[in-house]
């Protein structure tokens, strides 16, 4: 796939003539001559290994192969097939471009993924030098989430290819997705590669952005970006990470800069990045849609959801999903979105589509119960409850949500002093970790479980909610206390 | 070009006492120079081969700005060479090449280049290419004997220090049930100072093995040439049971973007792609082939012998052991055994 991206060519501006004359005359006499299988076989291999592969002759060979498809090889028939329909559009391999909400279940299936673990096990046994499948593997080992496996066949990846630019990035993804941030930065100050090649250097500067740290690399990024020694396509990465750096240091004039340079020819990343830095500098609105980039499905989806088109947005978070099937985040997003539009049923599928890579993660744990008990599947949300982690195990901010959401499931089973007494604590803990988003977030849950069984400590909550300040950021608020005070309202009509 | 002279030989007695008989069609039965000839040629009851040299097409495709006499001196090498090399294989006791019997030259008047160098070869059936068949009765005896003899010419060269450099297809010579290696035109040899001795590669550039597309070789001459052949007879491996080179097999499964004639960078660089286009060449080949156990030992021997990086390729315990890692011995036995386990087969 990154192939096909592009992103693993050479970075350099031209592609010099190579200095063999190359000739098919005599293949081509020989056929012609000798009108056989075997002819016709050595015909079109001497074709595509010289790119004569449009020749007359070499078309008339390839047809004659597939013409006796009794005769001949299934790689004589493949490569025929090849020269006379062309070579097989990458579009029609896998394109996410095409994929719908729809196709969820089709494309989430962690069956298959250990099906692709077995087979390249298998591969990489027979195949051992293969640095490639290594790789492949260690991706899909992270996929289903086993760490310790994912890492390890990385390291053999490693160690066959240390400097590859494929096996370079995908290691420090891989390493800083399991958050060893130093051993990811060493990978790339150890090698030679990021000293040349921008695509490295640009992954040096991230890391080193991630980790505090200032980057040893960013003089030699500067020199390669005002170089024209690259096509911009090879140091759009480069320039989105030091306009990163520079925007941070607060030097907006140079990361605007940069960040322009970026979007030349940006890729799925840098626009990503563009994308983050223009909520922090409006000097540098972009639209996502104005580029022709491939694989930018998170740069999309955040631009949907900040002009709020939530079913793009959707979609959109579901293809950067299968783009990146071992990362949470689209999967808190794409649950974020679902769940403002309320569809319960599409935010508990990503949310268990994360758990595939993230086993036992609390955090997705708690938001498919409260889904679940949302919707009173209260049985559900109780056999989830169960795989919950100890709450001393995780940070404070899920411990606050784990404790609001066991809230919400007393009070949907009818068990209301133990969720009041649930949201209390959560309320009380958000309050302490001086959290105002989870704080009103738990104070408005609690408001809407009141309202619902119409206590009697409806006034005194809703009076807290009131208390709320109106323009909160956050779309989950603004729509919960829209939602809370509009019940409460109604029910206030119905009393009277 | 039929108006050069090397095509007007057709009815004439050479001063060597040949009647030219048969013009044949190229690659019938031909050693494969592009710059030949060829003929069927009788003395005595003998039918031979006569490979004509066509000094005036050599001409028409030099470059232009060479000298006519370096040209007419490049051309007269490459014949005496070729002559001499045959009879230096003969000499030690190589009997899987196909040799010159004779060599000669013919003045055709009225033919502004008149003189004709030829080499006599005896006569083959065809090359490889006229017996290969690839429908799903597969004769595997036929396959694995021919190759077993190609097996046996290589060594022979090695011991004698000379690579063939040119094995293909059209260069596999068939002579009854026994093949043997033609053309040695542009085979190389550490005893004769020949014209393409200091040339990284000097067969032709279709069937060059990846390192050499790269451009990446070894500057030891004996690594350099040996695994070249090394990975020829692999090629050839794959040509008998696929129908199509391994380099083109290789650059199926190789992408565009790393393709030998666009990839500017470095060879360690692109060392694992074309490692894992070579992991899906074998898993493709292997397709070719329904028998379960000639699958996996046939696909094993070229995956030893086509290994895209020099420096593993060949058998794993010559690369263990010290000595030359593109001995052919180990895999003469190979052969000889799938030989004779492919004629078991087919005759229980």
């Amino acid at each position: 796939m990154t192939t096909m991206l592009g992103e693993l060519d050479v970075p350099l501006n031209s592609i010099p003539a190579l200095d063999i004359s190359l000739s098919i005359d005599s293949y081509i006499e020989d056929f012609k001559n000798n009108r056989t299988i075997a002819h016709a076989g050595d015909l079109i291999s001497a074709a595509v290994v010289n790119g004569f592969e449009k020749d007359e002759t070499v078309v008339d060979a390839a047809n004659f192969i597939l013409a006796s498809p009794n005769e001949t090889t299934s790689t004589q028939l493949s490569l025929a097939e090849r020269i006379v329909k062309g070579y097989p559009n990458s579009n029609k391999i896998f394109n996410i471009d095409n994929i719908s909400l729809d196709d969820f279940h089709l494309h989430v299936n962690p069956k298959k993924v250990w099906e692709k673990i077995h087979f390249l096990k298998l591969a990489a046994n027979q195949f051992q030098f293969n640095a490639i499948i290594w790789v492949e593997l260690s991706r899909h080992y992270s996929i289903i989430g086993q760490q310790r496996q994912a890492l390890n066949t990385m390291k053999i990846a490693l160690q066959l290819a240390p400097e590859n630019r494929f096996v370079l990035r995908s290691a420090v993804r891989l390493f800083a997705h399991y958050d060893d941030l130093e051993f990811s930065h060493d990978i790339l100050r150890k090698s030679q590669l990021t000293n040349f090649d921008p695509w490295l250097t640009s992954a040096e500067i991230s890391m080193a952005t991630l980790r505090d740290r200032t980057s040893r690399f960013m003089k030699k990024g500067a020199d390669m970006v005002a170089s024209k020694n690259f096509s911009p396509f090879s140091i759009t990465e480069l320039a989105s990470s030091m306009g990163t750096v520079e925007m941070i240091n607060g030097s907006k004039m140079k990361s605007r800069v940069l960040f322009n340079k970026a979007l030349q020819a940006p890729n799925d990343n840098s626009l990503a990045q563009v994308e983050w830095a223009s909520k922090k500098d409006h000097q540098l609105d972009i639209n996502p849609a104005n580029f022709q980039v491939k694989h930018d499905f998170e740069a999309k989806a955040l631009d949907n959801f900040k002009n709020e088109k939530l079913g793009d947005a959707l979609t959109n978070t579901f293809r950067w999903f299968l783009d990146m099937p071992f990362s949470k985040r689209p999967v808190m997003f794409g649950s974020h979105i679902a769940s403002a539009m309320d569809d319960q049923e599409t935010s508990r599928d990503f949310l268990k589509a994360g758990l595939i890579s993230h086993p036992n993660d609390p955090q997705l744990l708690n938001n498919i119960i409260y889904s679940l008990a949302l919707e009173n599947k209260t049985s559900d949300a109780m056999n989830f409850m169960e795989k919950v982690p100890p709450l001393n195990q995780m940070e404070k901010s899920i411990q606050i949500c784990i404790t609001a959401t066991r809230g919400l499931v007393y009070f949907r089973t009818g068990f209301h002093d133990q969720g009041r007494q649930l949201y209390f604590e959560a309320i009380q803990a958000a309050k302490e970790a001086k959290s105002k988003y989870f704080n009103w977030l738990a104070i408005l849950n609690y408001a809407r479980e009141e309202l619902l069984i119409k206590s009697d400590k409806v006034q005194e909550i809703m009076e807290t909610v009131a208390s709320l300040e109106d323009d909160a950021e956050n779309l989950d608020i603004r729509k919960l206390k829209k939602e809370v005070t509009e019940m409460y309202e109604k029910q206030k009509q119905t009393n009277r | 070009m039929e108006t050069n002279a090397a095509y007007n030989l057709l009815g004439l007695t050479l001063k060597t006492g040949w009647k030219v008989a048969e013009k044949l069609t190229k690659a019938d039965h031909s050693t494969g120079s592009f710059f030949s000839v060829c003929y069927k040629v009788e003395k005595d009851g003998a039918v031979c081969f006569l490979k004509a040299f066509d000094f005036a097409k050599f001409f028409q495709l030099s470059e232009p700005w060479k000298q006519v006499v370096d040209i007419m001196g490049d051309m007269i090498t490459a014949y005496q060479y070729e002559r001499d090399l045959s009879n230096h294989c003969r000499d030690k006791h190589v009997t899987k090449v196909a040799f010159v019997k004779e060599a000669g030259q013919e003045i055709i008047p009225d033919h502004s280049i008149s003189i004709v160098p030829y080499l006599i070869f005896e006569l083959a059936d065809g090359d490889v290419r006229t017996q290969l068949e690839y429908s799903r009765k597969l004769d595997f005896a036929w396959k694995l004997h021919s190759l077993h003899d190609i097996a046996v010419g290589l060594k022979q060269l090695h011991a004698i220090d000379v690579s063939h450099q040119d094995l293909k297809p059209s260069n596999i010579l068939l002579y009854k049930k026994e093949s043997k290696l033609g053309d040695l035109g542009r085979s190389i040899c550490s005893d004769i100072d020949g014209p393409y001795n200091r040339m990284p590669f000097t067969g032709d550039i279709n069937y060059a093995p990846p390192e050499i597309m790269y451009k990446y070789y070894d500057n030891d001459w004996n690594k350099r040439v040996f695994a070249t052949d090394c990975y020829l007879l692999g090629s050839m491996v794959v040509f008998y049971f696929s129908g199509i080179s391994m380099s083109a097999l290789l650059l199926k499964h190789i992408p565009e973007n790393f393709r030998w004639e666009r990839w500017k960078g470095a060879f360690e660089e692109i060392k694992p792609y074309i490692a894992d286009g070579f992991t899906k060449a074998i898993v493709e080949f292997r397709e070719n082939i329904p028998d379960p156990y000639f699958k996996k030992e046939i696909s094993l021997l070229v995956e030893q012998l086509c290994f895209p990086f020099p420096d593993k390729r060949g058998h794993p315990k010559n690369i263990e052991m010290s000595g030359s890692n593109f001995n052919m011995e180990r895999f003469v036995s190979k052969f000889d055994l799938l030989k004779l386990k492919a004629e078991y087969r087919t005759k229980n």
